[in-house]
Formats: C-alpha cells, structure tokens, sequence
C-alpha cells in the first residue's frame, strides 16, 4: 500500500517510470540492476515518507473534529497524542490512524470529512491497550497512544459523603480548606489556635474567613520574594543562567541583570495587577526589601532612568527585555528562538516538538527564506511555513548586531548620528533599530525584503505590540497561566475529572477576574479540586 | 515505670565522660532505621498499638501534594522554632536545605543547573536529605528543651531523671500532643500516642542511659519524616 502512495511516485519523479513500466518495457535479465536500484530507492522512500507523517495541521484537524476534547480547550494538543513523544516515529494510536488512511488508499492530508471518517472507524478500538478505547480518550482528554495515560474519574460520584476522624471526605471540607491554604500559600502550617479559631467560626462564616486568610498568606515573602513561589514560577518564562549575571548575585560574566525581568513578572502577577502585563508592559519595576517585606514598584517609563534600553513605544514586556533580546535573539537576523521560548514560556506550546503549528495561507505570510538557512525546502516548510512569520514582527528589534562597535568605541556601520546612539534611525543593540535590515543584508541579501507584518496564532498582525496583544489575549495563555497556579495550589497538572473546574477557571480569568491572578486564586480555592478530600 | 537508676548519673549535655553518648545515640539511629525498614518487610500486618486505617482520612479523590524545599524549611523552623538558616547546616557552614539538598527535596536549581521546573519524582537521595534535616533541627530542639523544660516549646516539663530517662508523667502525652499539634493541626490518635511511648520501651531495652532524650529526639524525628509530613 505504501508502495502504491509513495513510492510510485517517487520513482517517476526520480527516474521517470514506474515499477510496472520497468517490468513491462524491458526484459528482466537486463534491467535487473534497474530494479534493484528501484527497490532500493522505494525502500529509503518508504522510511522517509514514514518520517515524514509527522504533519503540522494534524493538531488543528483533530481539534476541529473534536473541539471538547480537553485536549484541545485552551491547549495545543501534544504531538505525543499520535508520536512516539516526538515526530516522525508514531504511537499506536498515529499507527492506527495511518493504517486506516491506507486502507482508503489516501494519504494524510488536511481534509475534515476523510479524518472525521477515519476517526469514526477506529473510536472502538483500544490502540494503546489500557482498557480503554480510543473515543472514550478523546473524549475524557487522555492519550489513547500512551498506555500509562488513562482516563481517571471522580471516585466521590460513586460515593456518598461522609467523615472520618479528620476531615468531611467528598465533599467541600473548609478546615481541611484552611490548612491547605496555609501550607500551599504561606509556605507553613496554621498553628494550632489559629487552627481552632477558624474551626470554631460558624459554617456560613467560613468561605470569607478562607478568603481572608489567602489574602494574608500571598503577602508572604514565600509566595510574592525574591525566589518565592511566584518568583520561581518565572524561572522556566525566563530560563536564567547564573554564569552570566549582572548585579546582585553576580555571575562570572555580569553581562545582563535579569533579575529586571523577573520584578515586571512578579508585579504582573500581584496585588490585582493585569497578568498580561507580562506581554505588554512598557515599564519597569524595582524591587526593595523594608522590614522583611518585600516591595515591587512600578517605574515610570523612562530609558534614561529605567534601565531598559528598549525606546517605551517599542517596549512588548518580557518580549523586549535586555534579557530577551540579549540571550534570545542575541546576533541572529530571525528571532526564531526567541519566538520558541515565548511560546514555550507563555502558552506552554513547544515549536520545537511541531506544536502551535497551523496553517498560515502562505502567500498573505510572504514567507520566504530571507536569511538563506533554507527553510523553503519542503521539510522545513512544514514547520517553518508558521513558525517564520511570527518572527516578521521583530525584524527591527535590535538584539546584540552593532555591541561589539559601540563597545570598541568605534561608530557602527549602522550608525549615523552618534549623537543620537538610540534613537530608531541608529543601529543601537537592544532596541528598535530600522537600518537593522540594511545592516544584516551585506550578510543575508534578502533580508531586506522581510515585512514588519506577520502571522500569529492564525492573526494577521503588523508590529510586535499587536503580536503581544494577540498572544496575551489568547486562550492559552490564559489556561497556562492559571495553570502555572493550579500546579502550585494542587500539586498536579489538572486531572481529566478536574477539566470543567480548570476550564471555568481560566475563562473567568479572562472575563469576571479580568487577569487578576489574586481574584482567580479566590476562586481556585473554592474548587472541589482543592477542598474536597 | 521509669525508675531513677542512680548508679548512672550521666547528664549528656554537660559530663564529658559521656562523649561515647553521642556514639550511642548514633547507633541506636541506625538501629532505629534499619529495625523499621527490617520489620516493615518481616511483618506486614499491623502490631497492637500501630496506626490503624481508620485513624486516617481514606480519601477517596486521593491527591496529595509535596512538601518542597521551601516549605519544609518553613515548616520545620515553624513547628519546632527554630532558625531556618541555622537549623540545619553541613560542615557548620552551608544550608542543607537552601543549599545542599535543594533539589533532592523538590526545589529546582534554576540559576547554577538550568532547573527550571520542579522535579516530578522523587529521587534516590530525597528520603536521606530528609532525615538528615529533620534529625539534626530535632537534636536542636530537643536539646534547648532539656535546657530549659519550663519555657520547651515541644517537649514542655517533661519529667527526666538525672541520666536522662524517661519519668512516668502526664508531660509524656502532653509532648506528644503539642508535637502532633504543632506539626499536623490536629491531635494525635490513641494509637500514634501508644506508638511513641512504645518506642521509649525499645529504646530502654537497647540503652537506659539517656533513654529520654533519646526518645525526645526520634519521637521528633519520627513524627517529621512520616508521610503526613512529606505530603499534605
């Protein structure tokens, strides 16, 4: 079957004849080494269009075919769902998926009604063999390749509420409530007589006084301090390297302070601040330690007095701290990277592993191989069809290109005006800088030709500030973000029975607590995920 | 039941005769351990006086949470009042648990080791990071509560003859009690309470002489590495 897909084709194109007119045309004594070369060159054919399954819009196909799946709300459905972990090796499940598409004689292709079909023929099937069939995955959100992945469900539905020595089990317990607030929040457990003064409250008084005692708790220099709980859930957004540290704690090559970065996460995060400020602030915050307490303040925008280089207008966040463009986009012409870290940090979506790839109309893109790295080549195409346009919009942020100048002492070829190093018409590192393009295309000739405007999310967008607002104002930022909490509060990433909680969660988060995660985390505490034991 | 025998007057603390006690001590630790792992694979069925099932919350959602780094050191300077710094710290110097043994009790070294999320496992060396700072803050607490018995914040009044054993008193529960309290916010089982005065029985068995502070150390010890603790 896979002979007749791929390999047919492959050997017209490759030698001009197929199989059956090599066999037909000429003797088979003579052509021999013919055939031979044929097979030989079918067989590397099969293993790479094997390889070559590993398809961008399988995500948003299946997500289209089954927009329930809490694999798809919120969320970039994994390529582990039909991958070995990764593409191109396939789980039972993509197996089962790639046998049905050969038994119709079709390849995988983008078309919903075929995938709808093949999905219905293999929905009773179990792939994995964990007991559970493939439907009843989808549908309760679990992998039905991955045989350790299984459906779990509220055992408390099965069971009526009762008690036991310690708490009220299935069912909401408030004290039970009060010390997991304590000790997930505060960093400590109650003492015993604040325990008991909470225990004796009056049932009707006790949602308020759980409110009460979280506002206390996220006041502690455990959750909102340097390297506290909210601190550390920067750590994996912004991936610090303590060798080249500037400032305080500083490493061996005090090159750049993100601690900068991590103050703007922190205040986004408290005191009713917007969470995606992340993404958007043009400011920067100080961070001063009075009497044990820990204070974040917000500065106004200001380069000469702020520390960030990055003109305010231009400013995206954590997208254009000195940091980000320093590490992240660093001398590379395509912010490829730094486009991969954001999305890996704040959507939890990982382009390395073919993540977050959807179908962008190529010509509206104007994707092209700018930088001569060959990304046109169909392979990467694949990927790079969605992945470079959502750079475009950074074409003219500056990472490090011109530093080694400036630091010499010595005029950039960039630079025109030395009396204005930073303003926009100056090649000036880390910040908005327009003769950019010019400056790489001595380097990447095409370079020039990059437009500003670009593609993210499925968007059209025309500069880095729509690009931060797009992405800020997504789903899954909003669900990972609430994630990033949930973890924290519950221990775990949210359980298939937990889905609708999470769910509502994070839409509130979005609407009723308008990204305040103080306001989200007063709901949080009064899910059945959190307080029912 | 815990007769003052005056033929051993040993204080540990102050006579320096008794510097073999700390050696003591020691092995009765070791013994300790591999005695519970030992009767644990021995015996599976519960002996009078051990926990039973129905002392504890039979959770049917069944989720627990980790108690990481950070708040194991909040906790543990909280419960027994202690310096969170000083509490524990290898070769006299380094934090065991901000530093030392960050990562094998579930913190994450994001600025010397890329370690950006928490561990999801627990590894090989979390179990004896956890004893070891647990052991060394409950030497210290105990150690200040025989100082000074009026003003112990665990082992308050506890009545002990003058080589250290144990003295039959209502101060024994009470230990018990403010341990559990402190430590759990709730009141220890009759059970866990017969289970720790049982423990002394053994540790007498094995050695008279400062038998009680012994047992005032892995009393702590025991209840502070239990699961309850490690989880909540």
């Amino acid at each position: 079957m896979i002979l007749k897909l791929d390999s047919i084709i492959f050997t017209q194109a490759f030698f001009g004849e197929t199989f059956k007119e090599v066999l037909v045309k000429r003797p088979f004594a003579a052509n021999l080494r013919r055939i031979l070369q044929l097979i030989i060159v079918a067989h590397i054919f099969v293993f790479i269009s094997g390889s070559s399954m590993g398809k961008g819009f399988g995500p948003e196909i299946f997500c289209r075919t089954y927009p329930q799946s809490p694999s798809c709300r919120g969320t970039w459905l994994a390529c582990s769902y039909c991958h070995q972990y990764v593409p191109p090796v396939l789980n039972s499940f993509g197996s089962a998926i790639k046998t049905e598409y050969y038994k119709r004689d079709l390849a995988f292709t983008n078309d919903d009604e075929t995938f709808k079909q093949v999905m219905e023929s293999i929905g009773s099937l179990d792939s994995d063999g964990d007991g559970f069939s493939n439907s009843e995955e989808i549908t309760n959100g679990t992998q039905p390749g991955f045989k350790a992945h299984i459906p779990t469900y509220n055992r408390c539905k099965s069971s009526k509420p009762a008690a036991n020595s310690q708490y009220s089990l299935c069912q909401y317990d408030p004290d039970y409530a009060f010390k997991k607030i304590w000790n997930s929040v505060c960093g400590e457990p109650p003492l015993w007589e604040d325990f008991l003064t909470f225990k004796n409250l009056p049932v009707s008084d006790k949602p308020q006084a759980l409110k009460d005692q979280l506002e206390k708790c996220l006041d502690y220099e455990y959750w909102l301090g340097k390297d506290g709980v909210v601190w550390k859930i920067g750590h994996y957004k912004i991936r610090p390297v303590g060798s080249v540290k500037e400032g305080e704690d500083k490493g061996l090559v005090d090159l750049v302070d993100y601690y900068d970065d991590y103050h703007i996460f922190v205040y986004s995060q408290i005191d009713g601040h917007d969470a995606r400020d992340v993404l958007r602030a043009n400011y920067a915050v100080s961070r001063k330690v009075t009497n044990g307490a820990t204070v974040y303040t917000r500065l106004e925008p200001d380069r000469l007095k702020d520390g960030i280089v990055m003109q305010p207008e231009y400013r995206a966040g954590l997208l254009t701290s000195f940091w980000t463009l320093g590490f992240y986009l660093n001398y590379t012409a395509v912010a490829r990277v730094l486009v991969a870290q954001a999305f890996n940090g704040f959507l939890g979506i990982s382009l390395a592993n073919m993540q977050g790839l959807g179908t962008i109309p190529r010509e509206q893109s104007l994707y092209k191989d700018y930088d001569n790295k060959g990304v046109e080549k169909t392979a990467c195409a694949e990927c790079h069809e969605t992945i470079d346009p959502m750079t475009y919009p950074f074409r003219n942020y500056n990472g490090l290109d011109g530093s080694t100048m400036i630091l010499a002492g010595k005029n950039s070829p960039g630079l025109k005006d030395i009396k204005k190093l930073g303003d926009e018409t100056n090649l000036t590192p880390l910040s908005y800088s327009l003769p950019r393009m010019e400056y790489l295309s001595s380097k990447y000739p095409a370079i020039n030709q990059m437009p500003e405007e670009g593609w993210v999310l499925g968007q059209k967008v025309s500069n880095l500030k729509e690009w931060a607002e797009v992405v800020a104002n997504s789903d899954q930022f909003a669900s990972q973000t609430v994630k990033d909490y949930w973890k924290v509060l519950m221990g775990h990433e949210p359980l298939p029975q937990e889905q609708t909680e999470f769910e509502r969660l994070w839409r509130n988060f979005k609407t009723i607590h308008q990204y305040s995660i103080e306001a989200m985390l007063a709901e949080m505490i009064t899910t059945e995920a959190f307080g029912v034991p | 039941m815990y007769p003052d025998d005056s033929r051993t007057k040993h204080f540990m603390r102050n006579n320096p005769e008794n510097r073999g006690g700390k050696i003591i001590i020691f092995f009765i630790l070791i013994f300790f351990i591999f005695s519970c792992e030992l009767k644990k694979s021995e015996d599976q069925k519960p002996k009078e006086g051990a926990l039973k099932s129905q002392d504890f919350g039979e959770s049917l959602v069944n989720q627990v949470t980790r108690r990481r780094d950070a708040q194991m050191r909040n906790s543990l300077a909280k419960i027994l009042v202690l310096n969170e710094k000083g509490m524990c710290l290898e070769l006299g110097k380094y934090p065991c648990i901000d530093f030392i043994y960050k990562v094998e009790l579930g913190g994450m070294d994001a600025y010397n080791a890329s370690q950006y999320q928490y561990p999801t496992a627990i590894n090989a060396g979390t179990a004896g990071a956890l004893e070891r700072v647990v052991l060394s803050a409950c030497i210290m607490r105990a150690n200040m509560d025989l100082t000074n018995p009026a003003r112990g914040i665990i082992f308050k009044n506890l009545k002990l003859s003058s080589d250290l054993r144990l003295i039959e008193d209502p101060s024994i529960n009470e230990s018990i009690t403010t341990l559990y309290r402190r430590a759990f916010t709730r009141d220890p089982t009759p059970s866990e309470i017969a289970d720790l005065r049982s423990m002394y029985e053994e540790l007498y068995k094995e050695e008279p002489i400062a038998a009680g502070l012994n047992w005032m150390v892995l009393s702590c010890f025991a209840v502070l590495t239990s699961l309850e603790m490690a989880f909540y």
